[in-house]
């Protein structure tokens, strides 16, 4: 089944966008070079102060991969923000 | 209940119609002064088929609530019981017919008790449409209920075999305030086959 497993993924698709807009997912394409396939990925490009909403798919020869589970994470206030706050306090 | 109403044209509409509402039906036009005109013709209710032998009222007792096809042979049937035969409702059997060419009813060998609320019926052909129904039986075997029919198609799935699904498994905020994503891959082949297996072992 691992064999299997390389041979029909090529890469995988991240999906993401703030929950409360109405924006298009922004995508990420991540090709897969390796074997065993990578299991983990870090968003750099995102605003603090949301929730995000994230799905995913995996893409081959045969096409893309069924969406996966949606989920949702909170993006805290950014650190330096509570800096300022201290500061006028 | 009235089943029949006037329409501004003049027309009269059934709904709900019946074999029994088949007959004369005669239409007088009169006006004061004036003369009356008739006009007759018969009516004749012919079945759709679509009647099956139970009444309406039995038949949202048990009910098919969704199809899904699992691969290219097969599908995956839900339903829901009413709570007022949960009681009385001892087993459920399943049968299906191709619409064309016409086929008599199929019943499905397995006997599913009323804790189940889904089967997978394998062995179907693709790109043929399917009616299902369901049949409820009491405790001495004898039919209860029997459910609306629904149909299905099924169609070609292209991505056979092993088809990815993808599950996230876990998201998290790193320190530096990026989003991390962690993921699994599985593939529904060999799910369904491990849900065939269970069946066939529970059975």
């Amino acid at each position: 089944m691992n064999n299997t497993n390389s041979e029909t993924v090529d890469g995988f698709v991240i999906y993401y966008r703030p929950t409360l807009s109405k924006m298009n997912f922004t995508t990420i394409t991540i090709p897969n070079l390796r074997y065993p396939l990578i299991d983990t990925y870090t968003i750099s490009s995102i605003e603090p102060d949301q929730e995000y909403e994230l799905r995913m798919a995996t893409y081959s020869n045969r096409g893309l991969s069924p969406m996966s589970n949606s989920i949702k994470i909170s993006v805290p206030t950014r650190k330096s923000h509570s800096k300022i706050f201290f500061f006028l306090e | 209940m009235r089943r029949y109403e006037m329409l501004p044209s003049g027309g009269l509409r059934i709904v709900s119609a019946q074999k029994t509402d088949s007959g004369i039906y005669e239409c007088i036009a009169s006006k004061i002064d004036f003369d009356t005109n008739t006009a007759r013709c018969f009516v004749h209710i012919q079945g759709l088929g679509m009647n099956i032998p139970t009444s309406s009222v039995s038949v949202l007792k048990l009910e098919i609530i969704d199809i899904n096809q699992i691969d290219n042979n097969a599908i995956k049937l839900s339903w829901k019981i009413n709570e007022t035969i949960e009681n009385y409702l001892s087993s459920i059997q399943i049968q299906y017919r191709l619409i064309y060419p016409r086929t008599s009813w199929m019943t499905s060998n397995e006997f599913y008790n009323r804790s189940i609320n889904h089967a997978i019926i394998q062995n179907l052909q693709r790109d043929q449409t399917y009616k299902f129904r369901l049949i409820g039986f009491d405790i001495n075997g004898k039919q209860l209920v029997i459910s609306a029919t629904k149909r299905f198609t099924l169609e070609f799935i292209k991505n056979q075999p092993n088809l990815p699904l993808l599950q996230i498994t876990d998201a998290w905020i790193t320190n530096d305030e990026h989003i991390t994503l962690k993921w699994q891959v599985c593939y529904i082949l060999n799910l369904i086959f491990q849900m065939k297996n269970l069946l066939i072992f529970s059975y």
